[in-house]
């Protein structure tokens, strides 16, 4: 794992309060963006207290697009909400440490 | 109804559903799962309970509502169809039997039975209980360990793009499907045609999941749970194994007249949505309707296809019961036999218009006669058709008898059935159902060997006896074949000899010899068996064949095997006869045995010494009827003779007459005792004149023909 020691706050994509269908859209920009800098890329969602389909969409994007360029995602943290519907889902290995790619 | 006919006509269903019950078992001793057997005999067991119930017979509800769970249990799979079990059950469809006969007899349903009969039902049972697994008494072990899949509803989920625009969410869907039970795996991915594009927009929805879920709930519950997305997602629900077996059931079980359109009938047992449904049948009028609704619910993924198929099949059984009911009524065989009498009355009356007619001399009336005669022959026809059922069903008896008698005495012998939907008169098929086991039996026991005898003859371990029925000139043929030991001449002959049968010095020929075996107390095997009598049978089986106007043969070969050929007169009651003079007399040869008549060369009959005739380069032995029915009379060597052929199975023979006469229809009057011992006579028949012609016994001509130089001459002397 290269990641543990080197990673800063400046390579993590931190989201957090609501991320739903209504904020979906701003989100993206900033998932965007994200994208277009080197990795490593790590996703904080720690702060995150509403997720839902749409939002869940995102991140599952943002996983695929990562995965797409050969490159991996690593999730730093998740707040309760993130891990129930984690847990539901059945996603925890793929947005596991390894970076989930499937 | 009376309760009289209603019993009858629970006796017949229940012979009808036993002998179901036993093909199929015995089609299980071959296939332990094929699935239409295990239902067959389910459903035996299920309407024999269902209608002893109606009447109150206790004690055949309780016994085979414990077969019907055993078979249950079989039909999931929980207990495994050993041999031991298909003979137990076996011997459950015997009992059953006895159970409803001693029902039936009793004065009422609360009779107390026979106490074997009662201990005999509790063995069977007992012997069943030891066929379920342990764990039966134990409860069975839980459908957690199962294999994944088997108890698994597999619900594939497709968002619209819409959706998150319409305002759904589907985690709540997910969430809601938790709480009603377990999602064993879920996977979640975006649909792979749009999300990984760069054009990827956030509010619209890609997602899409697939779900394993166990839970305790019917497809319509879980339908019901995705409803409200029914505009903005496109659902997909296959049910698990388990419930595929109950579909299975539930289409058995249900009544015929709710049977309908095949969607409908899957809505009706819980295996298909009305949602589903409606889709599939959108879809199948925008194409036009060139797919059955079966086939795009299954591309449609809402169906396994094998819930489909038993549900095509439910709904043709349904249709053909429902047209069979309406086809078929039970008719007393009574009035039945009745009828025939009286149109073999009408045939004798219209036979007696038409020489009427004739003499009055009347063309007009000549007319009407021509029209009744040919409407007389075809109500004879129809009303003999009536009688007429396929032999097969006598046949498939014998599978029983086979399979029974083969493992008693430790052979493996199989049972080829050829020609089983030949039909005969119901009542010749009754009467032959006694010489037919007896010959049957007869092959198992004495024809085919154990196993090792055939396997050191370079045989196969296997025998086989080859039961098959064809129609021949009027006729049908019965053989009973097995590729056996063959008889031994020697045996029958040193038995014949002992018993005075046969002169040590006399030279018999082989076929001879072989027929010394249907001569009364004479049997081949030393050691009589339980199975095959003690060597009173043969002769009876050759007299109840006689009784029917049929003859049997017989041809055996050392090693190859045994073949007993019967034939039958299709009918008892009336023939097409064609209608011949010698002398005085008049006589009737049955019309599909007549091959063809020639006028005789003076110089043809003239070898009086030499009883064959030469026809067109073909030597067949003749019988002039004035000689053998006749002898008082001189004959006058200026009348023109005729030669008619006649054929009998692989026999010709010709008949020597002086006179055609034409064809006739001719009801067959059976002569009366003293004429009993009069070979070559079938019976005889009223003219329209009123006079008396004699039906000729062509197979007992033919047999006199080719014995001629042994027979003694005086046989026909008494007419």
């Amino acid at each position: 794992m290269n990641a543990a020691g080197k990673d800063t706050l400046s390579d993590r994509l931190i989201l957090a309060g609501e991320l739903t269908i209504y904020t979906v859209s701003e989100t993206f920009k900033r998932v965007q963006d994200y994208l277009n800098r080197p990795p490593p890329y790590i996703l904080d969602l720690s702060g995150i207290t509403e997720l839902d389909g749409a939002g869940l969409q995102l991140l599952l994007w943002l996983r695929d697009m990562i995965c797409a360029r050969g490159d991996s995602l690593r999730l730093a943290g998740q707040s309760p909400t993130v891990s129930e519907i984690f847990a539901l889902l059945q996603l925890g290995s793929s947005f596991g440490d390894s970076g989930g790619c499937a | 109804m009376n309760l009289d006919s209603a019993r009858q006509a629970f006796a017949a269903e229940v012979a009808e559903l036993l002998q179901s019950m036993e093909d199929a078992l015995l089609a299980l001793e071959q296939d332990p799962a094929d699935p239409e057997a295990l239902n067959a005999v389910f459903r035996a067991m299920h309407t024999i309970k269902g209608t002893a119930g109606v009447f109150g017979y206790e004690p055949i509800v309780a016994f085979t509502h414990a077969v019907e769970g055993l078979m249950e249990q079989v039909r999931a799979g929980e207990i495994k169809l050993t041999a031991e079990l298909i003979a137990a059950l076996l011997e459950c469809r015997d009992h059953t039997d006895r159970l409803v006969s001693a029902c039936l007899a009793a004065d009422s349903p609360e009779a107390e039975l026979a106490p074997d009969l009662v201990g005999a039902g509790a063995g069977l049972l007992a012997r069943l209980a030891q066929g379920r697994p342990s764990s039966a008494s134990s409860p069975p072990v839980q459908s957690k360990h199962l294999p994944i899949g088997r108890d698994l509803w597999m619900i594939s989920l497709r968002f619209t793009c819409d959706a998150f625009r319409h305002g759904i969410d589907p985690l709540s869907f997910l969430r809601y499907l938790a709480s009603l039970g377990e999602l064993v795996h879920v996977t979640v991915r975006l649909d792979p045609e749009a999300g990984c594009t760069p054009g990827f927009d956030p509010e619209t929805c890609y997602l899409q999941f697939g779900i394993g879920f166990r839970g305790d709930v019917d497809k319509p519950r879980l339908a019901s749970v995705f409803e409200f997305a029914d505009q903005d997602c496109e659902i997909r629900i296959l049910e698990p194994d388990s419930a595929h077996a109950k579909y299975l059931e539930l289409l058995d079980t249900l009544p015929a007249e709710q049977v309908g359109c095949i969607g409908e009938l899957l809505v009706r047992i819980g295996a298909l949505t009305q949602a589903e449904l409606e889709r599939a049948l959108a879809i199948q009028s925008a194409e036009g309707g060139q797919r059955r609704i079966g086939e795009i619910l299954v591309d449609q993924g809402s169906i396994k296809p094998a819930v489909v198929e038993q549900a095509a099949r439910v709904q043709a059984a349904a249709r053909n019961r429902v047209q069979e009911e309406a086809r078929f009524i039970r008719v007393d065989a009574q009035r039945l036999g009745h009828l025939i009498d009286l149109i073999g009355e009408l045939v004798t009356s219209s036979a007696a218009i038409r020489v009427m007619a004739k003499r009055a001399g009347i063309e007009a009336l000549d007319e009407v006669v021509d029209g009744v005669d040919y409407l007389v022959s075809e109500i004879r026809d129809q009303a003999l058709q009536l009688r007429m059922v396929p032999i097969g069903d006598t046949f498939s008896r014998f599978k029983r008898v086979v399979r029974d008698a083969a493992q008693e005495l430790g052979k493996q012998i199989e049972l080829v059935i050829n020609g089983a939907e030949t039909e005969l008169d119901k009542t010749v098929v009754e009467k032959m159902v006694d010489p037919l086991t007896h010959l049957i039996r007869n092959a198992i026991d004495h024809g085919i060997e154990p196993p090792h005898v055939r396997i050191a003859q370079g045989k196969p371990s296997q025998g086989t006896i080859a039961l098959t029925a064809y129609h021949d000139s009027g006729h049908i043929v019965i053989e009973i074949a097995d590729d056996g030991a063959g008889l031994n001449t020697a045996k029958i002959r040193a038995k014949a000899e002992a018993l005075g049968l046969v002169r040590p010095d006399e030279t018999l020929a082989r076929e001879e010899i072989l027929n010394l075996i249907f001569v009364p107390g004479l049997s081949t095997k030393e050691q009589a068996t339980n199975l095959s009598g003690r060597g009173v049978g043969m002769d009876v089986v050759k007299r109840n064949i006689e009784a029917l106007r049929g003859t049997i043969e017989l041809a055996s070969e050392p090693g190859q095997g045994t073949r007993f050929t019967i034939a039958l007169p299709l009918t008892l009651a009336i023939i097409d006869g064609f209608m011949v003079g010698a002398g005085d007399g008049q006589y009737v040869i049955p019309l599909a045995q007549v091959v063809e008549c020639v006028e005789l060369q003076p110089e043809q009959g003239s070898g009086r010494h030499g009883h064959y005739v030469n026809l067109r380069g073909e030597v067949m032995p003749f019988i002039r009827l004035i000689e053998l029915f006749g002898p008082g009379r001189s004959l006058s060597s200026q009348r023109r003779e005729s030669l008619v052929v006649v054929r009998f199975g692989h026999h010709k023979i010709a008949l020597v007459v002086d006179a055609l006469y034409g064809e006739l229809q001719a009801v067959i009057k059976p002569l009366g005792k003293v004429f009993e011992q009069l070979k070559g006579i079938a019976g005889a028949t009223i003219l329209g004149t009123g006079e008396i012609a004699l039906i000729l016994d062509v197979a007992e001509l033919a047999a006199i023909a080719t014995e001629q130089p042994l027979m003694t001459r005086g046989v026909g002397a008494a007419v």
